[in-house]
């Protein structure tokens, strides 16, 4: 078979699947009894199983059954679940990852030995655990009756049989335990019609269970006779025959078999909580138990309709179909252009139908582009543990708006710059619980990470309520460092002032020690966050904490450009920062510094030569003409550009050129005009910076 | 390159000849993508000199060299035999401007010299190839257009020194065969 067809899928899927696995950790780890989270986590080790093996990758497929050697036990109750059984879960996970992406990059190797110490320290997990909790009894949690199983105690309590769950304890250092089952369930054969034993049959000849195992049967003898029967055999420590009710297996089989329930029983089960949810709006308040089933009940029946239908599609093929949609918005534009010369009615008519359909495809295929922004944030809350561990912090992680959507590209870009930024609130903003105790707060951190839309961008927020940053030392740093003057410090506001921690060269090793920290690297998240278009902010009080606000565009693809003219050379402006377009006439222009500046309203405004700053060759000036000046802004800042001419406003598709053809930084992309030729978008941000 | 080559056991290669200035030079018809008429590029503010520009290649942005100002030969006007050569690399594709692309041909392993000196890794230059009593100089596309201009000088002047020694190693044989 060939496999590498596969391969997309296969890691497209474990990808999903070890995300899954993660929150199922995480979850685990707050609540180690939740049985739903562990058949989660087993069931996600199965799948991985199954389809490594599949694929011949069987370091894959050893560990995760390994891990589901672990997990068995867990599920089944026998084992209790403890920190050491997760953090090596956790490593497995790692090294699952680590292994996925080997095999991504193509360096995949069937031979590791790392493995091998993981399974041990798996299997060595569960011996410790053992020892602790070997007198464990096996719980009913993962006894489930299927739909025969469960007609057929039906049918025969019909015809006076009842059903008895025979609970067998073996004494201490039984020799032959599989031998002792064989012949208890031997015993009980004749009294009756066993129908289930917890573990199974074959399990138990093997003598593959704790000391312990449950019988079921279907008998018309009474309890004492069946534990009598059963007594006589020796090595028994214990019998506990009990009689067994179905309906309160019921609703845990139910759920076993949930997956398997066509949508009609589905129907019929929404019908039927609809009754119980009269019944218990009929009922006291105080029957708190039933609600609490309804509403899981509820909550997985809107599970199962909320299930969407999605499809996988390549990468590749899609970034295909935004260039032709980008190249058909661009032949819009010129059959426009073309049906304005024209002037035929019924060109005009066409063509406006053809542009609503054409819009209506763009937006489609711009949506197509966006991803929730979970993709970037579900890997914060293993960061966050993880640190906050090692740092021994106590910190609550909050994440708003996970499903706010953003740009693909963004997704892959903007996780190393969050990353950053959480490691900073951590490390330094937020204190260890005792400094927080003693400055008044709750010993427990909170770290906030907020997606939101605003107008045409979104706003990632990451805030803390640690200690802050204090402006006066940033600024003795900033003067220290030789980046400003002791002058300029004094002058300097404290917003200002915090905006510092973005230049270049403030952040160094020492430096964090000193500043508590902040400011390491911030210059290339800034220098990230603006090469896709965004802008950062800080806010930060002394004592209540910090908060970085990210802006960024929510559509990287197409956007609305204002053309001009510099020279005979057209260029593109995002239309996103610009502020207005003014004509101003010559002698209006001071220079301040050797600079050139304007006033606008009160305020000055430094001028751009777009001419000298690109060397436009063959520019000509005509001093008797007034200069246009388009106003950008960006980041609280302004500044105007000169240019020669205003050409409109246009929708443009931003297509990447090489990077390091972008010198100086003052072009961010291409774009290609109505008639065919390129023209260059100019990066706003560096036009400013260079003031 | 060269090695990479060697080591497939190819008995021979494809290639594209094209010319600049007087010289004749040769890539492989694997990395070439089309040749298409010259465009007008459009210029990109700062960028190196021998980057010529952009143009719209169906949608794709492509950046365009010169190859006469990346070989530091003298510049003369674009003739109608100029083309646009629009090469694939690894990463990124580029156009390259030749005054002409005379040809396609296959060259035999044994009519291909690998480079007289130790060149780098680095160097585009990974033989010179003999075909029909002409000397072709076989260029790695992959290693000759990049956007920096520091390394050109050097590699220029070996590769003019180890044409001129395969120029007198190759005359002596034209004149047997005469």
């Amino acid at each position: 078979m060939e496999l590498d067809q596969y391969l997309g899928l296969f890691i497209d899927e474990s990808k999903e699947n070890l995300q899954k696995l993660n929150e199922s950790l995480l979850k685990l780890e707050s609540s180690p009894e939740d049985l739903e989270i562990l058949n989660d986590i087993f069931r996600v080790a199965h799948t991985l199983k199954g389809m490594s093996k599949t694929m011949g990758f069987n370091n894959v497929g050893d560990l995760t059954h390994n891990m589901e050697n672990v997990l068995d036990p867990l599920r089944s109750g026998s084992v209790k679940t403890n920190d050491k059984i997760i953090s090596v879960l956790f490593k497995c996970l790692d090294k699952l990852e680590e292994l996925i992406k080997n095999i991504i990059d193509g360096i995949y190797e069937d031979k590791d030995s790392a493995i091998v110490d993981l399974v041990s320290e798996l299997k060595n997990s569960l011996i410790s655990t053992d020892e602790q909790s070997s007198v464990e009894k096996p719980t009913k949690g993962d006894i489930s009756f299927n739909e025969y199983e469960l007609t057929l105690i039906d049918n025969a309590k019909d015809q006076g049989f009842r059903a008895v769950e025979v609970q067998v304890t073996l004494v201490n250092g039984c020799v032959l335990p599989g031998v002792r089952a064989y012949m208890v369930v031997k015993a009980l054969e004749g009294e009756g019609e066993l129908i289930k034993t917890h573990p199974t049959v074959e399990e138990l000849e093997n003598g593959e269970f704790e000391k312990s195992f449950l019988l079921y049967l279907l008998t018309t003898n009474d309890n004492d006779r069946l534990s009598e029967i059963i007594d006589k055999i020796s090595e028994i420590e214990k019998v506990n025959v009990s009689d067994f009710d179905v309906n309160n297996m019921q609703q845990e089989s139910k759920e076993e078999v949930k997956k398997e329930i066509k949508k009609e029983e589905v129907k019929e089960e929404v019908k039927k909580v609809l009754v119980t949810e009269r019944d218990v709006e009929e009922r006291t308040p105080e029957d708190t138990s039933t609600v609490t089933v309804v509403d899981s009940v509820v909550k997985q029946q809107m599970s199962v309709k909320n299930v969407q239908q999605t499809i996988r599609v390549n990468a590749n093929k899609m970034d295909k179909l935004m260039n032709l949609v980008g190249e058909l918005v661009i032949s819009r534009t010129r059959i426009v252009q073309y049906s304005h010369e024209v002037r035929s009615d019924e060109l005009t008519c066409l063509v406006g139908l053809m542009g609503g359909i054409t819009t209506d495809i763009q937006e489609i295929v711009m949506k197509l582009r966006m991803v929730p922004i979970d993709q970037v944030f579900n890997r914060f809350p293993r960061l966050v543990r993880d640190i906050s561990r090692e740092l021994s912090k106590d910190i609550n992680l909050k994440i708003t708006g996970k499903d706010t959507e953003i740009d693909r590209v963004v997704v892959d870009e903007i996780g190393d710059p969050l990353v950053h930024l959480i490691r900073n609130s951590l490390d330094h903003g937020l204190e260890t619980p005792e400094e927080r105790i003693k400055g008044g707060k709750s010993s427990k951190g909170t770290l906030e990470l907020l997606a939101f839309n605003e107008g045409d961008n979104i706003l990632i927020k990451v805030c803390d309520d640690g200690k802050g940053m204090d402006p006066e030392k940033i600024k003795a740093l900033a003067v220290k460092k030789g980046m400003i003057t002791a002058e300029q410090a004094k002058s300097m506001s404290d917003k200002d002032a915090l905006d510092l921690i973005f230049a270049p060269g403030f952040s160094t090793a020492k430096v964090a020690t000193d500043l508590s920290g902040r400011g390491v690297g911030m210059d290339v998240v800034k220098s990230k966050v603006s090469s896709l278009g965004g802008t950062v902010g800080i806010l930060s009080k002394v004592g209540e904490g910090t908060t970085i606000t990210i802006s960024l565009p929510s559509n990287m693809a197409i956007l609305q450009a204002l053309l001009i003219k510099v020279g005979h050379e057209t260029y593109a402006t995002p239309l996103n920062y610009i502020s207005e377009v003014i004509d101003v006439s010559t002698d209006q222009v001071k220079r301040i510094q050797n600079k050139e500046v304007i006033v606008l309203r009160g305020k000055t405004l430094p001028l751009v030569r777009l001419n000298n700053l690109l060397d436009v060759p063959n520019y000509v000036e005509d001093a008797e003409k007034p200069l246009t000046v388009v106003v950008i802004k960006s980041q609280g800042k302004c500044s105007g550009i000169i240019v020669s001419e205003l050409l409109g406003q246009q929708e443009v598709v931003i297509k990447p050129i090489s990077k390091s053809l972008c010198y100086e930084d003052y072009i961010s992309g291409a774009i290609t005009l109505g008639n065919g030729q390129v023209a260059l978008v100019l990066n706003v941000n560096a036009l400013i910076v260079n003031m | 390159m060269i090695n990479e080559f060697l080591e497939s056991g190819q008995k021979e290669i494809h290639l594209i000849v094209f010319k600049l200035g007087t010289e004749e030079y040769a890539v492989p018809i694997t990395s070439v993508q089309e040749i298409i008429m010259l465009l007008i590029p459009t210029r990109i503010p700062k960028a190196p000199t021998f980057v010529e520009g952009v143009i719209n290649l169906r949608g794709h942005i492509i950046p365009i060299i010169d190859g006469r100002k990346k070989f530091q030969l003298e510049v003369t006007a674009s003739t109608n035999e100029s083309r646009i050569m629009i090469i694939e690399l690894e990463n990124e594709t580029i156009g390259l401007i030749v005054d002409a692309v005379s040809e396609v041909i296959h060259l035999g392993t044994e009519d291909i010299e690998p480079p007289p000196i130790d060149m780098d890794d680095s160097d585009f230059l990974w033989g010179v190839g003999k075909f029909q009593e002409r000397l072709l100089i076989l260029v790695d596309p992959q290693k000759f257009l990049n956007f920096n201009e520091t390394k050109d000088l050097k590699s220029l002047s070996k590769v003019s020194e180890i044409l001129k020694q395969a120029k007198e190693l190759n005359q002596p044989e034209v004149k047997t065969v005469k």
